[in-house]
């Protein structure tokens, strides 16, 4: 069940101040949250009922709107699912991405990764959604396709990391490994 | 493979900007090898020019389709080095190639195509289309040729 907050005040880059229902309460947020969290208000201001605040306006929903820490490196990925149409696609895109955000969260206790660049997601010709994540010397994808049984993913690193080249199919019942065996791999080599 | 009759690099159409990162990154899908392309010799085909001389960039830049600039977000360019380096790695194997093929009525003399094997399964493609990305050297657009120029 989704609990639904309305956005009072950001008094400052730190704290966003939420309400639901009728208890205020003090979000501590890392330092670079409040780039996501407009993003992500401005998005969810647009389908929300914006007569229930008047301030910011806007009903919210808990999942998109509180932001965990690594937040960032999905919201512009899922902005961009959420103006295509195909919304079996949309939905498993979207999940996957949750799943990379949440084991991000989970594998970087103790690590400092902010610095990790954003996930983009792209609509492409044949019908798929191509999520891809690049660094300068390696690049990680997750095509989600029509037929869900043929989405695939990839990592190829150049030269310097010894051209790799991995590919295979995302089943879910191996994805949160295969995202903790990519997200390691990243954290090594970024 | 050994080349002397080609260029150090090839030249990619970007269509728009659906195919580019924000900071202007070649996304993948740029080299997606469709299977509209496949042809009876067992190759998919993907257009590129080949950089035969100074005019190739100004050449591709200034192609239109329809009456309108066909690669309205500039080229990709992707050294051939590259696409050798790619197709000698053990996962590729020699699946990978390229021609040079003049379109009819001579139109564009740098034309020529980047070749795939037909039986190259849609996820394996899609990783050599990720090789071939993170291969692109530069991207140029007709704004950066004119600041250039």
């Amino acid at each position: 069940m989704l609990d639904v907050y309305q956005v009072e005040s950001i008094k400052n880059p730190e704290v966003l101040n939420i309400s639901s229902g009728s208890s205020l309460q003090n979000l501590q947020c890392y330092s670079y949250w409040p780039v996501v969290f407009q993003e992500e208000i401005d998005r969810f201001i647009d389908i929300a009922d914006t007569s229930k605040s008047s301030t910011i306006g806007g009903v919210i929903y808990e999942r998109h709107f509180i932001p965990r820490r690594y937040s960032f490196l999905i919201s512009k990925a899922i902005i961009a699912l959420n103006s295509m149409s195909n919304k079996s696609i949309v939905s498993e895109a979207t999940n996957l991405l949750y799943i990379i955000r949440d084991s991000i969260i989970y594998f970087g206790v103790g690590y400092e990764l902010s610095y990790l660049p954003a996930l983009s997601a792209f609509k492409v010709d044949d019908g798929s959604v191509l999520i891809e994540w690049i660094f300068d010397d390696f690049r990680i994808g997750f095509s989600i396709e029509p037929n869900v049984d043929e989405s695939s993913w990839y990592l190829v690193s150049n030269e310097k990391l010894g051209d790799i080249g991995a590919s295979g199919y995302i089943s879910r019942n191996n994805i949160n490994n295969l995202v903790l065996w990519l997200i390691n791999f990243v954290i090594a080599n970024s | 493979m050994i080349n002397i009759d080609y260029p150090d690099n090839c030249l990619k159409g970007i269509p728009n900007r659906d195919f580019l990162f924000g900071d202007g990154t070649i996304a993948t899908h740029l080299f997606y090898f469709e299977s509209e392309d496949a042809r009876e010799d067992g190759w998919k085909e993907q257009s590129i020019n080949w950089e035969d001389d100074e005019s190739a960039i100004d050449f591709t830049l200034n192609q239109k389709k329809d009456g309108d600039l066909q690669f309205k977000a500039g080229i990709a360019i992707l050294p051939r080095k590259a696409i050798d380096r790619i197709n000698r790695s053990p996962m590729v194997n020699g699946v990978l190639s390229y021609e040079r093929k003049r379109t009819e009525n001579n139109h564009n003399p740098y034309h020529g195509n980047i070749l795939l094997k037909n039986d190259v399964i849609k996820s394996k493609m899609k990783q050599i289309a990720a090789s071939l990305a993170l291969g692109v050297d530069r991207r140029q657009s007709k704004v950066d040729r004119e600041q250039i120029t």
